[in-house]
């Protein structure tokens, strides 16, 4: 396929779907007249198509400062309870690709966990933009099965019966990556570069230029997640992790031991909060 | 309210019609033939509205608005004109009113246009154009309100530190970037903790008021700078920010450091004082914000002073 026309059709999308057991909840949240700003702002910061869509919001020209917001609470705040409610409202949902996004939802939410457990160890600033890259790493992949669905399901079950890895047949159809679909998005929606990098580089951690130690904790985090077999994001290899990112780390050797031990928990229960019918 | 209305009519027949339509009006009217005629008092008084007639080939009048209309003084003045049946116009620049209407439908038309006119243009003065929030014409009244309805209420003004060096390193579109960001963070802060009865409002620059119960004011408050403070770090370039200042030149000429913006919060109410007049309050708000301001630990103050 060529490449110019997959980017054309794919900066045609401008929201994305969600899963109908997230849409119950929504549903849920937004019914209640006396829910608070910080309870939106977990609920939001726990699904990467209700978090892309509010960044994609407050990043926007409308409220006069692209590029700048990268973090959910910090967007939901600036956006006020009104906006963000209607915005929920706004959610469609994709009742085919419930399968599909239920695992990669799940994935992409323990890849968010081990990148905040990580971002924390580092003592990094700002442990919430770094999960919320993670959160989003794999958001081309849905942008993907939005613009070519048949196509995609193709591919996904080819790498399957090839044995090889996703992002590769994807490059070999397509002409670029989920990763670089999701950067392409990203920038399109005029999302900070502490987030387009992670998501561009998710494969690929020594391109990134300016945030190197970003990048490579989604990287890492990403291996993590499919090492630890939580959720299914179309890969069924676990990737090795690039030099690189090794270098740039700098774990010890207890470390990776340790990050696994602290991710249990919140991987467990979070999937419990948000698709059990309560 | 009582406003002053001018209307310029050539035409007989049409000022029979326009004067019975406005007869029961309370407003001040005044009639003119001529739009020469009329300039001495528009310029003398600048009315509310101005009616005129462009059915036959009104060029002449209409450069005269024009020329009226360039000059910023004369936004509030609203100009209606009224039109041929069949009237078309595609290059508006050059005809500058607020509104037209087609001399058939005077009758049904009129006096809704006028309406809609002041509504109009008292929503766009009555904001800020940068934030959208209510500026200072709103803000007065809104205190003068609540203090002559006899609300016990806090007050609170806030404005930024170290804003000018910022505007002066970045550029003025950055400093409203962060102007913008400030109004959002007040007013959604405010509303979250007291949705009814509270009120935000951009004086102008980077000064804005709150008001709010007095017993929610101080926790509002600590909330507002808090994030203020995470938030506005996304607005620096990365390294001024790992130095932790930017480097500007002061006004005499000299290389300055300026820390990483922040707010400072004055607070006053009138729970345990009495306060007349709006400005009186605004002017002790404006007071406590210097205390805090001097303080180091601190970025607000609240005037605990009692009236005896």
């Amino acid at each position: 396929m060529n490449t110019q026309d997959v980017i054309a059709k794919i900066e045609k999308i401008e929201s994305l779907p969600t899963i109908p057991p997230i849409l119950k909840k929504i549903l849920s949240v937004i019914e209640d007249p006396r829910v608070s700003l910080q309870k939106i702002t977990d609920f939001v910061s726990s699904d990467p198509t209700l978090t892309a869509r509010v960044l994609k919001m407050v990043n926007s020209p409308v409220y006069g400062f692209p590029g700048r917001i990268s973090s959910v609470s910090h967007a939901m705040v600036i956006l006020g309870l009104n906006a963000v409610k209607g915005l929920l409202l706004g959610v469609s949902v994709f009742e085919i690709m419930q399968k599909n996004m239920i695992g990669l939802w799940e994935h992409s939410l323990s890849t968010a966990i081990f990148a905040r457990i990580i971002a924390m160890k580092r003592q990094l600033q700002a442990p919430e933009e770094i999960s919320i890259g993670a959160l989003l790493h794999d958001i081309g992949k849905v942008i993907f099965i939005m613009a070519f669905k048949d196509e995609y399901m193709k591919i996904i079950n080819s790498a399957q019966e090839k044995a090889s890895f996703l992002y590769e047949i994807e490059r070999q159809y397509f002409g670029l990556t989920h990763a670089e679909v999701g950067g392409i998005i990203a920038k399109k929606w005029k999302f900070p570069q502490k987030l387009i990098e992670p998501i561009m580089y998710h494969h690929r951690p020594q391109l990134a230029e300016k945030f190197q130690v970003e990048t490579a904790i989604v990287h890492i985090s990403n291996i993590l997640a499919l090492a630890r077999g939580v959720g299914y994001s179309g890969e069924i290899f676990v990737p090795s992790v690039h030099p690189f990112a090794w270098e740039i780390l700098n774990f010890k050797s207890d470390e990776i031991l340790e990050i696994f031990k602290e991710a249990e928990e919140p991987i467990t229960t979070s999937g419990e909060i948000f698709l059990s019918d309560e | 309210m009582s406003r002053k209305i001018i209307v310029i009519l050539k035409n007989k027949e049409i000022k029979k019609v326009v004067e019975k339509i406005f007869f029961p009006l309370p407003d001040e009217i005044y009639y003119f033939q001529d739009i020469n005629e009329a300039l001495q008092i528009i310029y003398d008084e600048i009315p509310d509205l101005v009616v005129i007639e462009a059915v036959n080939d009104p060029k002449i009048e209409i450069s005269i608005i024009n020329n009226l209309k360039d000059d910023p003084i004369f936004v509030s003045m609203n100009v209606i004109a009224i039109v041929p049946p069949d009237f078309y116009i595609e290059d508006w620049q050059n005809f500058l009113v607020d509104d037209y209407i087609r001399v058939d439908n005077l009758k049904i038309d009129l006096i809704m246009r006028i309406k809609l006119c002041f509504e109009r243009i008292e929503k766009v003065i009555a904001t800020n154009p940068l934030t959208k929030l209510p500026g200072n014409l709103v803000i007065q009244k809104e205190i003068q309100k609540r203090l002559n309805r006899g609300d016990v209420f806090a007050l609170a003004y806030a404005d930024l530190d170290n804003f000018k060096p910022f505007n002066d390193k970045y550029g003025f579109s950055r400093g409203d970037e962060v102007i913008k960001l400030l109004g959002r963070l007040i007013l959604n802060i405010v509303r979250a903790e007291q949705p009814n009865g509270s009120f935000v409002g951009h004086i102008g620059g980077d000064d804005f008021i709150y008001i709010m119960d007095p017993e929610k004011i101080e926790e509002t408050t600590q909330k507002i700078i808090e994030i203020f403070d995470s938030v506005v770090k996304n607005f620096y370039d990365e390294e001024d920010l790992k130095k932790g200042y930017i480097e500007s030149v002061d006004r005499e000429g000299k290389t300055r450091f300026y820390p990483i913006m922040t707010i400072s919060v004055g607070i006053t109410s009138n729970k345990y004082r009495n306060f007349r007049h709006f400005s009186e309050m605004a002017e002790v708000a404006s007071t406590m914000k210097s205390i805090a301001k001097k303080q180091k630990e601190k970025r607000y103050a609240i005037d605990r002073r009692r009236s005896i």
